[in-house]
């Protein structure tokens, strides 16, 4: 069960914090493809125990339901159908250099990005599921709407990709 | 430290280590599921403001945004596929005929 | 009697199951009494209006299970009696026509049925008394246009354009579909439209006008919705003729009028309107010229007045667009299809270079299309072509002084276009263009490969191929006469739209765009295309310099294009942090 109140347990929240990032680091650092989505499989389970503790249910369901579910195991899926396992041959140490100049402009970036917000508080209300239905039936409603022609186009585009190899 | 900091802190790592992914790694898949990572650190700074605002339109948003990834992710394996299938090796550099 | 005039557009049906079971054996042979009927009801009906009586509605309750009561209303008034009266006219020509054009071809059942599914569509659609039943008809039109373009299924393109001709008007579609949703609830009939829109208690008034006219503009090819309309010339000629040239096309002019009164309080959706009509004008005026196939040429020509007839819409004169809507069809209807004369007689080919000198062994059709590029040009008084397109020019003077001087300048282009067309196929000498600009090249080996290299013999043309048509060249002759003098059109059109002042029958205004036009029909024979472009000798100068130019700037950025996907993501993420960073740090 989710606590229902306003207070989090900043137990959880860190371990799994820590689960989230370590799993990420576990998806760019593997070589194998095949172990890379086993790690972001674990990473997208962590998040969705993180969603459930912040209790966001939806939210949490829906990432386990889409992510861990359908977009993770399409990945492995792929992963498998693609030739010798898809493993990577040449990764230079200048590559990894490169990598690792881009992540620090990048993380730095992002610190000024987050500093100021660092000391925000907690609001006094926690959403609801009922509350997340009612903004995505009326403030959302026209983003809401477009996911479905996005979807569309997402089949009929991989349809088309499929389609084109084959002739 | 506030847990608020604790999410926005993790959102800031996971990011980073998926755009680093972006840049490092050869194969398609790698590069997809550091897009991947890149994107749920994002949905997790939404849901971070959802608890801070105490506004569910984040969390819709977060969903709105967890179909995105879906759709990202269904083009950019189908491309892989129909680009790899016929190949011994998986390195997207090698499939630069696009310039000639 | 004229309870029946509602019933006008089930007219074509019964054929529709004649063909079905392969009746009668020469495919197609009584179809034309279909829209025969339809032209009789209609003239019925209107000289009951004439009489001072109305004609009364029909309504269907329940006709579709989820469609509330009231929803499927035919409403035979002026408006649609008329434009009714033009569709039957002008298919029972063509279905006559299309008897002597199809003549051997094997699937002349399906073809008759086809238009039968055409023409029952297209009277619903000028029969509907509410937007519910105009966009039954409307995705009616859109499907018999789809499965007429395609009717040559086997031929290459045929089946691309006839999608493409199916995803614009599917826009189309979609806009009058979201039209009607957001129509508020109470407004169950074009005059409940016109009244709201009058007393200006209509919501999303704009929002309605602006979705009404996508829907337009996707049915008339109009702005960037052109490019359907000529690749659509892949169907046979009578299609081109009755469906992408005189009614089909026509609807969305049709529902704009229909709908003026909401256009004439939406001030910026009716500037849209103007600007894209004049540009689509133009643009197809401009194309018409650079087509080698007569067919697209004619079709960029519909495009053209098209765009008019929006022009017309656009500044408030709906009688203006709806009166060129009417002589439009009957000129343009001839055009095709003495076009498609000729093109029988080529067997098949379509293409300008390779006619010429026609005019003394295809008599008919010379005769046929010289009288339809008369009338489109507008030759003042003698034409119908004049007649509508004088309101226009009138209207758009009196509206803004530059508009009138611009469509007076367009009259030139019109008659270019026309002249180019007419003198490449009927005059100079077979299988080349009789001089290029310039006379660059073409005069001394056109002789030698003019018996060569894939040019038809002339077969003689059957009557069905001419006779038919002449109905349509006393229309395209004579129509101006059911509005000057006398005002028959709009007498008959009186309460549903408001016509302005009779004008009389010869405006200054009108000479001198027929004398524009006429001089550009004789520059258009300057234009008639040689008939193997040769390359120019040498570039001119500055065609050189900009291309040596964008070598320069090509060598220069190739660096930057490695074809590699891991060197352009470093850049893009590197990019997007240092800009991100950049506007953050700034003061």
């Amino acid at each position: 069960m989710p606590p229902t109140s306003s207070a989090l347990n900043m137990t959880t929240i860190a371990s799994l914090c820590a689960l989230i990032a370590l799993s990420a680091l576990f998806v760019t650092l593997l070589r194998k493809p095949v172990h890379a989505a086993m790690a972001l499989l674990g990473h997208s389970l962590a998040l969705a125990a993180l969603y459930l503790s912040l209790s966001a249910d939806l939210l949490a369901a829906a990432q386990v339901l889409i992510y861990s579910g359908a977009i993770v195991v399409l990945f492995i899926f792929v992963v498998a159908l693609l030739p010798a396992e898809g493993r990577e041959e040449n990764l230079s140490l200048r590559k990894f250099l490169t990598a690792g100049a881009v992540a620090a402009l990048l993380g730095g970036t992002l610190a000024i990005v987050v500093r100021p917000n660092l000391g925000l508080g907690l609001a006094a209300t926690v959403p609801t599921t009922v509350d997340v239905g009612h903004s995505l039936f009326r403030e959302l409603f026209l983003p809401f709407e477009l996911t479905a022609p996005l979807l569309l186009c997402a089949i009929v585009g991989a349809v088309a990709l499929w389609r084109r190899q084959e002739r | 430290m506030t847990p608020i900091s604790l999410l926005l802190v993790t959102a800031v790592v996971v990011f980073t280590l998926g755009a680093a992914a972006l840049v490092q790694r050869r194969n398609p898949m790698s590069l997809l599921m550091g897009a991947e990572l890149m994107l749920s650190a994002s949905i997790l700074v939404l849901v971070a403001s959802s608890r801070v605002h105490g506004s569910a339109s984040s969390q819709g948003a977060a969903l709105l945004a967890l179909v995105l990834g879906a759709a990202e992710a269904v083009i950019g394996l189908g491309l892989a596929l129909a680009v790899f299938r016929n190949r011994a090796r998986v390195d997207l550099d090698d499939a630069s005929e696009v310039r000639r | 009697m004229t309870g029946l005039v509602g019933w006008a557009w089930l007219l074509p049906l019964p054929f529709i199951v004649l063909g079905l079971l392969g009746l009668p054996r020469r495919g197609g042979a009584v179809s034309f009494l279909g829209p025969l009927g339809v032209l009789g009801l209609a003239l019925l009906g209107l000289a009951q209006l004439g009489n001072g009586q109305g004609v009364p509605d029909v309504r269907i309750d329940g006709f579709l299970p989820f469609l509330p009561d009231d929803a499927f209303v035919t409403h035979p008034d002026g408006l649609a009696l008329s434009m009714l009266a033009l569709v039957g006219l002008v298919s029972t020509c063509i279905y006559l026509y299309a008897l002597g054009y199809m003549e051997h071809d094997e699937n002349r059942h399906r073809f008759f049925a086809f238009l039968d599914v055409f023409v029952a569509s297209m009277c619903l659609l000028v029969l509907a008394g509410n937007l519910t039943t105009l966009l039954i008809g409307w995705a009616g039109v859109g499907l018999a246009s789809f499965l007429l373009i395609g009717f040559w299924w086997e031929r290459p393109g045929t089946l691309s354009a006839g999608a493409e001709a199916l995803a614009v008007n599917a826009i189309g579609d979609a806009a009058l579909l979201l039209a009607i949703v957001i129509l508020p609830v109470g407004i169950d009939s074009f005059d409940d439209l016109a009244v709201a829109a009058r007393q200006g208690s209509l919501v999303h008034r704009d929002l309605i006008a602006l979705l009404l006219i996508v829907a337009a503009f996707a049915k008339s090819a109009q702005g960037p919705l052109y490019f359907w309309l000529p690749s659509a010339m892949a169907g046979p000629t009578p299609v081109s003729a009755l469906l992408h040239s005189a009614t089909m096309v026509a609807a969305g002019v049709y529902l704009g009028v229909r709908v003026s009164p909401v256009l004439a309080v939406s001030p910026e959706v009716s500037r849209l309107v103007l600007w894209t009509g004049l540009f689509t004008m133009g643009f197809g005026g401009v194309m018409s010229l650079r087509q080698d196939n007569l067919k697209k040429g004619l079709a960029f020509s519909s495009v053209s007045q098209l765009g008019m007839m929006f022009v017309a819409l656009g500044i408030g004169a709906p009688f203006a667009a709806f009166f060129h809507l009417v002589t439009h069809a009957a000129f343009k209807a001839l055009l095709f299809t003495s076009a498609g004369g000729v093109i029988h007689a080529l067997d098949g080919e379509e293409r300008i270079t390779h006619m010429g000198g026609l005019r003394k062994s295809l008599p008919g059709s010379h005769g046929l299309f010289l009288i339809g590029a008369l009338s489109l040009i507008g030759l003042p008084v003698l034409t119908a072509g004049a007649a509508s397109k004088d309101l226009i020019l009138e209207s758009a003077l009196h509206h803004e002084r530059w508009l009138g001087i611009v469509l007076v300048a367009m009259a030139g282009l019109t008659g270019a276009y026309a002249g180019r067309l007419y003198f490449a196929t009927f005059h100079g000498s077979r299988g080349h263009g009789s001089r290029g600009p310039g006379g660059e090249a073409s005069g001394s080996d056109a002789g030698a490969n003019a018996a060569g290299q894939g040019d038809h013999a002339v077969h003689a043309p059957s009557g069905w191929l001419v006779w038919p048509l002449v109905p349509l060249a006393f229309g395209a002759l004579g129509f101006g006469f059911l509005e000057v003098p006398g005002g028959l059109l709009s007498r008959a059109l009186a309460g549903v739209v408001d016509a302005p002042e009779l004008t009389p029958v010869v405006t200054r205004l009108g000479l001198v765009a027929g004398a524009i036009g006429l001089a550009g029909f004789f520059a258009g024979r300057l234009l008639v295309p040689a008939r193997s472009i040769p390359l120019p000798a040498a570039r001119p100068a500055w065609v050189q310099a900009s291309s040596d130019a964008f070598d320069f700037l090509a060598e220069q950025t190739l660096a930057l294009h490695t074809g590699r996907t891991s060197r352009y993501l470093l850049v893009t993420v590197v990019t997007a942090s240092l800009a991100v960073g950049f506007v953050l740090t700034r003061p």
